[in-house]
């Protein structure tokens, strides 16, 4: 004969719910307090610890950017230019390095972050000369655009 | 001219993969995306924005010529990175979501740069 409804002392029971906690616990287990052995609260901290990170990959972005322009506004200083003046004279002289680079390059290579003030500063008076001398005065060489084409 | 003569090591500022660096020869770069070349192949990098050694620097608008700059490199390894969770919670909402996410990651190692002087 055939039995079709299951008995009652038979039930369907979790076999790994030890690897299933360890699977949380081992994310929590350089915490601090209870949190690092105690399944319910680790969960908890262990679920903010992920959201926290998650939002901190794109902060992180800001945060270098913010870094690399306070390290080149020191490194310019140096060299006698304010923040604004170097990295505008440096756009307009065509030299499309980056903060990341400039701040790179103020650290491991000063004498070519100083030749780049120098361009910068240079520029920056044939600026002022055309801006001011409004005359039949002959274009800066640093002014002149480069095309590629 | 110091460019006909000797220079130490050559460091060169190059474009690539949306990024800028700043490498040597012998240098180890990690690129966070995948390449369309295989292992072992060699590649040659243009877009070079600036070229140094310890007396001189030359310095490209924007970009310095293919004929005066060569940059070689070499694909070593093509790997995922190590796996991200990217987790979403809102609270008393009862939403949550979870992810791993695995990049595709290219490792190339820049074997020489060298310069060509040939100023017109």
């Amino acid at each position: 004969m055939v039995l079709l409804s299951a008995p009652r002392w038979l039930r369907s029971r979790l076999s790994d719910r030890f690897w299933r906690v360890q699977e949380v616990l081992k994310y929590a287990r350089h915490f601090r307090g209870r949190k690092n052995r105690c399944y319910k609260l680790a969960v908890r901290s262990v679920r903010r610890a992920f959201v926290k990170s998650t939002k901190a990959r794109k902060e992180k972005k800001r945060l270098l950017r913010a870094l690399w322009i306070t390290r080149i506004e020191a490194a310019s200083l140096e060299h006698g230019l304010k923040y604004p003046a170097f990295i505008s004279n440096l756009l307009k002289s065509q030299v499309e390095l980056n903060r990341k680079m400039l701040a790179d390059l103020a650290i491991y290579e000063p004498k070519t972050f100083k030749s780049l003030a120098a361009l910068a500063q240079r520029r920056r008076q044939e600026g002022f000369l055309a801006a001011l001398g409004d005359g039949k005065e002959p274009e800066g060489i640093f002014s002149r655009i480069v095309h590629h084409y | 001219m110091i460019a006909a003569g000797q220079y130490g090591r050559l460091f060169a500022v190059v474009h690539f993969a949306s990024k800028q660096w700043k490498i040597t020869s012998e240098d180890l770069i990690m690129m966070d995306n995948v390449l369309e070349a295989e292992c072992g192949d060699r590649i040659r990098m243009e877009k070079v924005l600036l070229v140094g050694a310890d007396d001189f620097t030359l310095i490209g608008r924007p970009l310095l010529g293919k004929e005066l700059v060569r940059v070689e490199a070499t694909v070593i390894e093509k790997t995922e990175s190590w796996p991200k969770i990217n987790m979403r919670f809102w609270k008393r909402h009862n939403y949550q979501r979870k992810k791993i996410i695995t990049n595709p990651q290219t490792v190339l190692r820049i074997n020489t740069i060298e310069i060509f002087p040939c100023l017109s």
